[in-house]
C-alpha cells in the first residue's frame, strides 16, 4: 500500500489571490515574516478575506527554529483560528504546517514523524491551512515535510507527516513577478534538486515519476530565463516548484538534502543554496547504483543524452544563474575542516539518507564533502 | 555464515555482526534504547514453518524462553499454536529429539484464524554502539521499552532479507512503530546502519 499526499485545491494565475473572497472564516492567523509585510502582500490578503478577526504573526526568521514554531502555536493557541494562511516562502510555510498541529496537540515538533498517528494525540484539524507562497523552490505549499533548525545542535530537523500538507495552495505569479535574482537561483535550485531527488528516491512510484519528471523539464527551460528577468518563465518556475513539491513530496528527496541540511544547519545557509550546491555531486555518486538507468532515462526525457550530459548542463545551469559549484565559494578552508567531523555526522543522521538510491558511508560521506569542497567530480 | 531466520543462530549473528562494526559504534555512540518486535504470525508463516529447518529455529527461540517466564503465554494465541505441535510450555524442550519433520506436517494441518494472534517476542537492546543483548522474550517481559515494532511475519521477513527497509515498512502500514520517535529522526544514522547490517546477513531458506 502506497499513498498520495497533496492539497486539496491547488489556484493558479495572475489573479489566483482572489481566490481568497471566497473564503470565510470566523478568525484567521496569517503566518508571515517582516519582508513580506514590507511588501505589501499581507494587506493584498487581509483585504481579500471576510473574518471577524484577523492576527499575523510575522516573527519567521530564515530557517526557521523550533523556539519560533513554539512561539507560533503560542499565539495560535491563543487565537484558536479556523483559518490558518501562510504568505512567505518554505520558511513561513514550515512554521504555519507546524503551529496547526502544535495549536491542538501538546508534542515535541521533532516527533511529529510520518509513523505519528496524530490523531490519538487529540489532533482534529481545527484550522484550513492555505499556504501562498512568495518563492518559486521550497514546494512547502505542497508537502507533508517541514525544516525546523535546532539551534542548540546547529542541525536541521525535518519533522514529517501527511497532516501536515496545506488544504489550499494559491500561486499567484503576481507575487514573484520581483524576486531578487539571488533568491530566484537558490529557490530555482531547491526545486530542481526536489525533482531529481524525488524521481530517483527508493520511495518513486508513478505519480511522484509524473510530477518530477515534468519539473525537470520546466525548471530546466525557464530558470535561467526566469533568472534574466522573463516574467512568463517566472511564473513558469512558480508552477514548477510546486510540482516538484507534489513530486518529491511523495516520495522523498536523499542525499543532496541530506548534505544540505547538514551543511545549512551548520553554516546558517540559505536551504535552496544548500542542497543545490550538492546536486551535481550527488549524481556523480548516484552514477555508480541503480539510479543511473533513471538519470539516463530522465536526461533523454529533457533532450540530453545521459546523465552524465545532464549533470554538466546542470552545472552550466549553476554557472548560468551565479549558484555557486563547489563549498570553497561558500565558506573557508579553516570553516570547512574545522566543522567536517560534525557535518559528516549530522548528514549520517538525516532522515533523507535513508530515501536515497545509493547511501554512502562514513567514509564516503567524508570523500563526497572534500570533494564538493575543491569542486572534483565524484570518482568512486 | 547463513542462518535460518528466525532462530537463535540469528540473533547470534546479528549480536556478532552489529558488534564488530566500526561504523555502528561511531553513528550510534549516542544511542539508548531498546526495541521490543512483536512478530505476528501470518500466512507466510505457517507456510515457512512447515520446513522442517525454519520450524527448528522457531522453536529455538520459544525454548530459548526460561520455563518461568514461558507460563506468560498460557491462554494465549502463541499457547495453542505450541500445543498443536505438541509441545507445552512447561516442557524441557531438548531441541536434538525433536521430530521436526512430524511438527511441520502438523503446521500444514493448522488454519491462520485457529491461531490468530500468535507471536514472538524479540528484544534487541541497544546501548552506545553496542547491541548488549538480542533474545526472545515472553509477553510482558520487557514492560517498557523505549520502542515497540509490531507487525506480520511476512513484514519482518521482508526487512531482515534486505527487500525492504524498516522505514518504508512503517510507512507502507505493514509495520507499525510507537515509542519515542522524536528521538529516533535525531538518531537516525544508528537506525539506518542497523538496518543495513541486519539485512547484510545471509539468509538460509
Amino acid at each position: 500500500m502506497w499513498t498520495f499526499v497533496s492539497p486539496r485545491v491547488i489556484v493558479f494565475g495572475d489573479d489566483a489571490l482572489t481566490f481568497l473572497e471566497g473564503e470565510k472564516a470566523s478568525k484567521v492567523l496569517i503566518v508571515t515574516d517582516g519582508t513580506i509585510i514590507k511588501l505589501g502582500f499581507v494587506d493584498v490578503v487581509k483585504n481579500n478575506i471576510k473574518a471577524e478577526r484577523i492576527e499575523v504573526f510575522s516573527e519567521v526568521e530564515p530557517e526557521p527554529s523550533i523556539e519560533t514554531v513554539l512561539k507560533c502555536s503560542e499565539v495560535a493557541r491563543e487565537l484558536q483560528p479556523d483559518l490558518i494562511v501562510a504568505v512567505g516562502g518554505g520558511s513561513v510555510m514550515d512554521v504555519a504546517k507546524a503551529a496547526r498541529v502544535l495549536m491542538e496537540v501538546d508534542v515535541d515538533p521533532v516527533a511529529i514523524t510520518p509513523f505519528t498517528n496524530l490523531s490519538e494525540y487529540g489532533y482534529k484539524k481545527k484550522a484550513k491551512l492555505i499556504a501562498i507562497p512568495t518563492t518559486s523552490g521550497t514546494g512547502a505549499d505542497a508537502t507533508w515535510a517541514i525544516v525546523l533548525t535546532d539551534k542548540k545542535e546547529s542541525r536541521k530537523l525535518t519533522p514529517a507527516n501527511k497532516e501536515l500538507v496545506p488544504d489550499v495552495t494559491i500561486l499567484d505569479y503576481s507575487l514573484v513577478t520581483n524576486m531578487p535574482k539571488k533568491l530566484v537561483s537558490g529557490t530555482g535550485f531547491d526545486a530542481l534538486t526536489h525533482a531529481i531527488e524525488g524521481y530517483v528516491s527508493i520511495w518513486r512510484n508513478d505519480f511522484s515519476d509524473a510530477l518530477c519528471e515534468k519539473a525537470v523539464e520546466m525548471i530546466l527551460r525557464n530558470l535561467e530565463k526566469s533568472y534574466n528577468g522573463d516574467v512568463e518563465a517566472r511564473a513558469k518556475m512558480h508552477i514548477a516548484a510546486t510540482m516538484a513539491g507534489l513530486g518529491f513530496g511523495n516520495s522523498q528527496v536523499g542525499l543532496a538534502h541530506s548534505l544540505g541540511h547538514s551543511f545549512g544547519g551548520v553554516f546558517r545557509l540559505h536551504h535552496g543554496l544548500c542542497v543545490g550546491v550538492f546536486l551535481p555531486y550527488v549524481m556523480q555518486f548516484y552514477l555508480k547504483s541503480d539510479a543511473k538507468a533513471r538519470m539516463d532515462f530522465l536526461a533523454r526525457k529533457v533532450g540530453l543524452a545521459d546523465a552524465e550530459d545532464l549533470i554538466e548542463k546542470i552545472m552550466a545551469l549553476m554557472k548560468s544563474v551565479e549558484m555557486p559549484t563547489r563549498l570553497s565559494e561558500i565558506i573557508t578552508k579553516k570553516d570547512f575542516d574545522e566543522n567536517l567531523e560534525r557535518l559528516i555526522m549530522n548528514t549520517m543522521n538525516d532522515p533523507s539518507l535513508g530515501m536515497s538510491p545509493r547511501v554512502p558511508d562514513v567514509e564516503q560521506t567524508k570523500a563526497i564533502y572534500q570533494y564538493a569542497f575543491e569542486g572534483k567530480r565524484i570518482d568512486f | 555464515m547463513a542462518v535460518v531466520y528466525p532462530s537463535v543462530d540469528w540473533l547470534n549473528e546479528l549480536l556478532r555482526v552489529v558488534n564488530s562494526d566500526a561504523t555502528y559504534k561511531k553513528v550510534a555512540a549516542n544511542w539508548e534504547g531498546d526495541f521490543l518486535c512483536v512478530v505476528e504470525m501470518d500466512q507466510e508463516a505457517l507456510k515457512d514453518f512447515q520446513k522442517p529447518k525454519i520450524l527448528r529455529g522457531l522453536i529455538s527461540l520459544f525454548a530459548a524462553i526460561p520455563k518461568d517466564k514461558r507460563v506468560a503465554f498460557k491462554g494465549t494465541p502463541t499457547e495453542k499454536f505450541v500445543q498443536k505441535l505438541g509441545i507445552a510450555l512447561d516442557q524441557d524442550i531438548d531441541l536434538s529429539k525433536l521430530d521436526y519433520e512430524e511438527m511441520a506436517r502438523k503446521v500444514a494441518e493448522i488454519k491462520l484464524d485457529e491461531i490468530k494472534g500468535a507471536s514472538t517476542y524479540i528484544w534487541l537492546d541497544f546501548w552506545h554502539g553496542e547491541l548488549r543483548n538480542a533474545k526472545p522474550v515472553a509477553p510482558g517481559e520487557v514492560l517498557s521499552p523505549r520502542f515497540t515494532l509490531t507487525g506480520p511475519y511476512a513484514a519482518f521477513k521482508e526487512v531482515v532479507s534486505g527487500k525492504v527497509d524498516t522505514t518504508t515498512q512503517i510507512v507502507r502500514g505493514k509495520l507499525k512503530l510507537r515509542g519515542d520517535l522524536g528521538y529516533m529522526m535525531r538518531n537516525a544514522a544508528a537506525v539506518t546502519r542497523f538496518g543495513q547490517l541486519m539485512s547484510s546477513i545471509p539468509i538460509e531458506t
